[in-house]
């Protein structure tokens, strides 16, 4: 590919994708610089190994895949620095504590930020990628079956939240 | 299909096409009014996953690209460059000529940029020093202190590198700033055409052109942004 093209490529990506990516990736780390940060790394990456993308229409489903590596590393960082894990800021959400005004938004953005990884991430992928449960098992690396039971369990966690029932969804539990 | 059944797979793909779910759908209205409850929330749960992106998140990604590409580019050209030059060299020697050709100054890009974006120095856009330093954040460069009225600023390329194009307040009408990080030059260069006279001169990571109405005093804007300026790392 010559590298006008390759540019043209580039920046239709980054037009495209640029916005979702960087949603997940607020859902995934809480904090938005570091998800500014992790989008910014993933399409530096995705720049250097664009000549690998061979299927523009699996474009989606790789830069998901750059940016959870992405933020896997930065987890690592965090872990291996004790004293620069911050908590959890939801503060820091842009526009989280606007929620289009909408009461049953704010209460779920806060529901959402407590739910636990594993439950959170099958649906962000659901919702912000648009991807069936296969999808979501193969970039997961758990079986479809698993990630049916997530989902279904996820959105029984957020509606109870909504509805005023007092269920913990804080605490991790077991996850099948 | 039963209603336990039905539940579960709706609250797992409430967008399923699954033929038994819609079948069960039609056929149970409770199900139906459930899987009604759960249109909504969905809208709802829409709604709270799309939280704000910032507006120039593109840009910035595409600016931190380009410059990457700069800096590959520039060290390319560097090793075509040191080729060259050791071929011209073997040349001067032989043949006692020695020939160096730039293809455009700095000072022709400079003052044609100012030429081309006249229009801003219509700007009054108020601009705040907090703006201003996310603009030039990329170029680790901040501001550390005021420097008066700022009508424009933006992130624009100059000749081969992204650098910041300011519009600032001067004694007698708006003077252009332009920030060329990466763009070296050895000494202060004066410029000129018909309409603008102005200056470039080097600064820590690169260079800095000042261009006012010819006849606009210079000096006080220069002393503002080199007391101001801060190269960070």
């Amino acid at each position: 590919m010559n590298m006008g093209a390759r540019q043209t490529q580039f920046e239709a990506l980054v037009h495209a994708y640029s916005a979702d990516l960087y949603r997940y990736a607020v859902w995934l780390c809480r904090n938005s610089e570091q998800a500014e940060d992790i989008v910014q790394e993933t399409f530096m990456r995705a720049w250097k190994a664009l000549d690998s993308l061979q299927d523009h229409r699996a474009a989606k489903r790789w830069l998901i895949t750059i940016l959870r590596r992405e933020n896997a590393r930065r987890f690592e960082r965090v872990q291996a620095d004790t004293a620069s894990s911050d908590p959890v800021d939801l503060d820091r959400f842009p526009g989280f504590d606007q929620g289009h005004g909408r009461t049953e938004t704010f209460v779920l953005r806060r529901a959402l930020a407590a739910l636990p990884d594993e439950y959170r991430e099958p649906l962000l992928l659901q919702v912000l990628g648009g991807y069936s449960s296969e999808e979501i098992a193969e970039l997961l690396g758990i079986k479809a079956g698993a990630v049916m039971t997530r989902l279904s369990r996820a959105r029984q966690k957020l509606r109870a939240r909504l509805d005023g029932d007092d269920i913990s969804i804080k605490e991790g539990g077991s996850v099948s | 299909m039963n209603c336990l059944e039905f539940r579960r797979l709706l609250t797992a793909d409430p967008a399923g096409q699954d033929p038994d779910v819609l079948r069960h759908r039609r056929e149970c209205s409770a199900c139906a009014a459930f899987a009604e409850r759960m249109t909504q929330f969905e809208h709802t749960l829409d709604d709270a996953v799309k939280i704000t992106v910032p507006d120039d998140l593109a840009s910035r990604i595409l600016l931190r690209q380009s410059m990457g590409v700069d800096r590959a580019e520039r060290t390319r050209r560097a090793r075509w460059l040191a080729l060259a030059a050791s071929l011209l060299l073997t040349l001067g020697l032989v043949s006692g000529l020695w020939v160096v050709n730039y293809p455009y100054s700095l000072d022709a890009v400079v003052l044609a940029h100012v030429n081309n974006e006249v229009h801003h120095l219509e700007d009054r856009n108020n601009v705040r020093l907090a703006q201003l330093n996310d603009i030039l954040r990329p170029f680790n460069t901040q501001l550390r202190r005021d420097i008066g009225p700022i009508h424009y600023a933006a992130s624009c390329r100059m000749r081969k590198y992204a650098g910041a194009h300011m519009v600032l307040e001067g004694d007698k009408g708006p003077v252009t700033v332009l920030l060329m990080p990466g763009e070296y030059i050895g000494d202060r260069t004066p410029v000129q055409d018909r309409r603008f006279s102005g200056i470039i001169v080097p600064v820590d990571n690169g260079s800095m052109a000042i261009v006012g109405e010819r006849g606009e005093a210079l000096g006080g804007i220069e002393q503002r942004m080199r007391s101001a300026t801060r190269v960070v790392f």
